[in-house]
């Protein structure tokens, strides 16, 4: 199969919204970040859709008025990615904030004083109150496939639970493996038999 | 309601490297735009992150909210359009005005054949 016609291609997989979990909607979570005065944190194992929240918080709060930096701990030390001083109407998205060392949280916080606020994604808590904690479920990664393949290629729940499991819950890395399985075959039959829970399961020992 | 076109002389999509693509641009927008412009390049589709090149582009002076405008460009000799199962590379031709982020992208095919290479048929031979 040619990558531009794989359903699991990175542009598309980087076009699914982040869905929430518990019954939140975006109205609940703008108004607990102002509560907790725009420093919170997004919380959640990798592959969870904390990168994909942060991605779509970034716009709400661009249309909100407020002037948005978007940045990630991945790029580079504080010093590089972080500027010197925020404003006040400046707005500091960071991912990956656990990337930073102990010092480079400090300059980070100092930094970011007077801004109007400082939104990290981090895996564990504690670096700031916490907004949300990301997760996933089966339910949410059969979801997520269903709509990216259509009806057209259904794949079976139980293959999809499986990989789910062997991925640990991480969904970025579940559709990786679709990706792959995918690309390997030109039918839909064929990438069925290839990602096989049995198959699945062999490759996760 | 905005329109946007694109088309190549004859409506063509496949060319060869080196050759000219020309053809003509038009839009209808309610408001008259600050700026319009035909953009030439390739993109990368599939596994991971995109790469995007501009290889020419080719800016419209005194746009009118109605409009039609001919462009023309000279395919370079590479990269071919090509798809393998974790990478497509794909030329296109895109019209963009602003503001309002208004764009229209129509998909083109650069090689010695005219057609995408696929990378799984290389090495295959033919009897």
């Amino acid at each position: 199969m040619r990558a531009r016609q794989n359903p699991f291609r990175v542009e598309r997989i980087q076009a699914v919204p982040y869905r929430f979990q518990d019954g939140i909607c975006w109205p609940d979570l703008l108004a607990r970040l102002e509560a907790l005065q725009f420093r919170a944190a997004i919380v959640g194992p990798e592959g969870s859709g904390k990168t994909t929240l942060l991605e779509e918080l970034s716009r709400k709060l661009g249309g909100l008025g407020f002037k948005v930096i978007l940045c990630s701990a991945k790029s580079g030390h504080a010093a590089e990615v972080v500027p010197r001083r925020l404003q006040g109407s400046e707005l500091l998205l960071l991912d990956s904030a656990e990337c930073f060392g102990a010092w480079e949280w400090l300059r980070l916080k100092w930094a970011s004083r007077r801004a109007a606020g400082l939104i990290v994604t981090a895996h564990r808590t504690g670096l700031l109150p916490t907004l949300i904690q990301c997760r996933t479920t089966p339910e949410l990664f059969r979801q997520i496939v269903g709509n990216l393949v259509g009806h057209e290629g259904q794949l079976p729940s139980g293959m999809l639970d499986a990989i789910y499991r062997k991925h640990k819950g991480n969904v970025r890395n579940a559709l990786r493996q679709l990706y792959d399985g995918w690309s390997a075959h030109s039918e839909v039959s064929g990438a069925v038999k290839e990602l096989d829970p049995a198959v699945v399961q062999m490759q996760s020992c | 309601m905005s329109t946007l076109r694109i088309a190549t002389q004859r409506d063509r999509r496949n060319f060869q490297p080196g050759e000219e693509v020309s053809g003509a641009v038009s839009w209808t927008l309610e408001k008259v735009p600050k700026s319009a412009e035909v953009r030439l390049f390739w993109y990368t589709e599939g596994k991971g992150t995109r790469d995007v090149s501009v290889l020419a582009q080719q800016q419209f002076f005194d746009p009118k909210a109605s409009d039609e405008r001919s462009f023309q460009f000279t395919l370079p000799q590479a990269p071919y359009s090509f798809s393998g199962k974790l990478i497509s590379l794909i030329w296109a031709l895109e019209l963009v005005i602003e503001p309002g982020d208004h764009a229209e992208r129509i998909e083109i095919t650069v090689s010695p054949t005219g057609e995408e290479i696929l990378l799984s048929d290389i090495g295959k031979v033919t009897t």
